[in-house]
């Protein structure tokens, strides 16, 4: 019987020339759209991931659940910009459990920070600053760092190594080039410790792997002087609940009280009374200064982000589910985040980008199947007679489901396969001749300056999945309007 | 015996507001290897008896027995496999499959069911048969819009006979044709019922078909005005 089915509809397919081309061409265009879209798609996406993953983010970013954003290049972004950036709690015992994963390749970590920088009386700057261990970052990006001059931090080394553009912006602003082995000033501020400043010697110049904006003004700082910089001290550790005589003490205190006032006979006391003031007297006064020295001591514990690198990227959502439960048994007041999370607006853009295709993806499909299903029923009505004659000589209704069914599943396979093929070629010729970005948005929608969109196997699938169940779907109503058709109506033709 | 049994049959369309009584309490039997006329003017009922005979539609309240089988309250599956071994049809407008050539016309009706697929040199022989009862044989491969009408209804009427049914009906089977061909065709269904012993019912108001029938029954108004054996 299949055959005769076969035989039917692709002599019917056949007969009705004009149609089966509308219907086809439509099928063609469709597919040919996604597979082209869904190729340009998956090779940005994989080259952003690829960078992204393997040069900076790792595979999941682990934060104090306090962040709202875990952002690894907009340190101002990741939470309340009054407040200092949250740091890892029970840092030793999360590091402990993730490094216990089968799963996990390394973890390494990160303190982040925005700085202004200044070349003697030179050139100024700004620049991201990373403080990060250089023989864990290293270890787990290994790729991530091209050093251009000089060399990378060694292990408690104190430092900077500055990217490429921020040290061509020194160099620009002082008219003389930056090289490693000057010194510059490190100025932060955050809003809990105030502004700090800190002189480093820049060991090297290095630019990131991967092409990304938002990447070129990071530069590498030793997280000792990262921690100074962001006050991560150990009295961070300590949350300080005050009594509510304590903070009405502290509201009621004005500073014009304290240096408004006309009378300045302190100070023309102390211009009148010349009297010398030993270091001695200065420790007199304040006594034993033990526990604010010890809590002015940096946490070296202190980190606020850890970056996660899987030996396969398919464990990642399971494994984030995993680090969380185990956040929340532990009562561990952290939270794993999926490199998207805390990648910078390219690869955020793409996955929009993403998003955005494959609801035009949607679009394209329903529209497809409303096309394709008018069509077909209006073959079907045209055949309303032919349909009768066959249900009265003895086809039951299945006979009539399967010849609509066949009729969309050949037009479909065909055309769809032609649409494949020709997207295919579309996407080999634009692989082989290549796309230059030239245009800081198109860098940051292809993940790149070159891009060379590769045919994938998903593009393909996907594709193949979307113009079967158009076809399905499309074919749903056509097949019903089909079996209403009675076989009486072979009698009134 | 009788092939088919028609008791007490009404069949009532609605129109609107109103009711269309197409058939009014119609009551007939034939008998297996009849070559029957229904007969009448138009609108008198004729093509509804034919439908309710060919299970292709089903009476208001009444009985239609085909074979022994009661028609009314079967599911569609059961009825159309009852319609293909039991019933053949030949349509005024000869009904033919437009994509599917003299040949595959014939065989469509075999392979609806397995009962009647046996294998492919089997049907061949049986449709190479039918080809030349209907002196097709060199348009085997044409499609119907190569045809003429009467070659046309010549593959209707293989295609109809093709599952060896024991009722063949054929509505207005000349309606279309010229008389000659008409009259050809009628020769040619006259042959099969004597040879094979087919009943055909036909509904007509042609006087050629009605003079030929050895079993003719006159419709009015959905009623039966006269049920006369001539045979």
């Amino acid at each position: 019987m299949e055959n005769v089915l076969l035989k039917i509809a692709v002599r019917n397919l056949l007969e009705h020339k004009t149609k089966s081309l509308i219907i086809g061409m439509l099928i063609m265009i469709g597919i040919t759209i996604l597979v082209v879209g869904n190729s340009f798609i998956d090779t940005a996406s994989k080259g952003i991931e690829d960078n992204y993953i393997s040069n900076y983010t790792g595979n999941i970013i682990i934060t104090s659940s306090e962040m709202e954003v875990p952002s690894l290049t907009m340190p101002m972004m990741s939470g309340d910009m009054e407040a200092a950036t949250p740091i890892i709690p029970q840092y030793n015992e999360i590091k402990e459990y993730i490094e216990s994963l089968p799963q996990v390749h390394s973890a390494s970590e990160q303190i982040d920070g925005l700085a202004s920088i200044k070349w003697e009386d030179k050139g100024e700057g700004f620049s991201i600053l990373f403080g990060v261990e250089p023989e864990s970052y290293m270890g787990s990006f290994p790729d991530g760092i091209t050093i251009l001059e000089g060399r990378f931090l060694q292990a408690g080394e104190p430092g900077i190594i500055l990217s490429k553009e921020v040290a061509q912006s020194l160099s620009d602003s002082a008219n003389e080039e930056i090289k490693p082995g000057d010194n510059v000033l490190i100025t932060a501020m955050n809003g809990t410790s105030g502004t700090k400043i800190r002189e480093l010697t820049i060991y090297g110049i290095h630019e990131l792997t991967g092409s990304s904006p938002e990447l070129e003004m990071v530069s590498y700082v030793d997280p000792e002087n990262m921690r100074i910089l962001n006050g991560i001290t150990l009295n961070t550790l300590e949350k300080v609940d005050l009594s509510s005589e304590e903070e009405a003490l502290m509201g009621s205190v004005d500073e014009d009280d304290l240096f408004g006032s006309d009378d300045d006979s302190l100070f023309s006391d102390a211009s009148n009374d010349e009297k010398d003031f030993a270091i001695d007297d200065w420790d007199s006064i304040l006594g034993d200064t033990s526990i604010r020295d010890f809590y002015n001591v940096t946490n070296p514990d202190g980190w606020h982000f850890m970056m996660v690198r899987l030996n396969n990227i398919k464990d990642t959502d399971k494994t984030i589910a995993k680090l969380n439960s185990y956040f929340e048994e532990q009562e561990i007041e952290a939270k794993a985040w999926d490199w998207i999370d805390g990648a910078g607006m390219s690869a955020q853009l793409a996955n929009t980008m993403k998003i955005a295709f494959n609801i035009l993806i949607l679009i394209v499909a329903v529209v497809a199947v409303i096309i394709i299903m008018n069509t077909l029923v209006i073959s079907v009505t045209e055949r309303i007679g032919e349909i009768g004659t066959m249900r009265a000589i003895g086809a039951r209704k299945g006979f009539v489901r399967m010849m609509i069914t066949w009729e969309t599943i050949i037009i479909s396979a065909f055309f769809g396969l032609l649409g494949i093929a020709l997207g295919a070629i579309i996407v080999g010729i634009m692989g082989a001749i290549g796309f230059t970005a030239t245009n800081m948005f198109m860098q940051v929608l292809l993940g790149g300056t070159v891009f060379r969109p590769v045919l994938s196997l998903t593009a393909m699938g996907s594709s193949l999945l979307v113009i079967t169940l158009v076809g399905i779907i499309a074919s749903l109503y056509p097949v019903s309007v089909a079996l209403k058709i009675s076989p009486v109506t072979a009698m009134s033709e | 015996m009788a092939i088919v049994s028609v008791k007490d049959v009404h069949k009532i369309y609605p129109l609107g507001k109103t009711e269309v009584r197409a058939v009014n309490g119609v009551s007939f039997d034939i008998t297996a290897g009849d070559f029957i006329s229904i007969a009448g003017p138009s609108g008198s009922g004729k093509s509804t008896i034919l439908n309710m005979i060919g299970c292709i539609d089903t009476p208001t309240s009444g009985s239609v027995e085909i074979d022994g089988t009661l028609t009314s309250g079967m599911k569609d599956d059961d009825i159309t496999r009852l319609r293909h071994r039991v019933v053949g049809f030949i349509f005024q407008s000869f009904n033919l499959v437009p994509v599917l050539n003299v040949y595959e016309n014939i065989e469509f009706p075999m392979l609806l069911d397995k009962s009647t697929r046996g294998t492919k040199s089997e049907r061949k022989e049986w449709i190479d048969y039918l080809v030349s009862e209907v002196g097709l044989e060199k348009w085997r491969d044409h499609k119907p819009n190569e045809l003429s009408g009467g070659q046309r209804q010549r593959v209707a009427i293989a295609r109809a006979l093709v599952t060896k049914p024991q009722i063949v009906l054929a509505d207005e089977p000349t309606a279309n044709l010229d008389s000659a061909t008409g009259e050809a065709i009628i020769e040619l269904m006259k042959k099969v019922n004597t040879d094979i012993g087919t009943t055909f019912i036909f509904s007509t108001h042609d006087q050629t078909i009605v003079d030929i029938a050895d079993h003719v029954i006159r419709l009015k108004d959905g009623l039966i005005i006269k049920n006369e054996r001539l045979g």
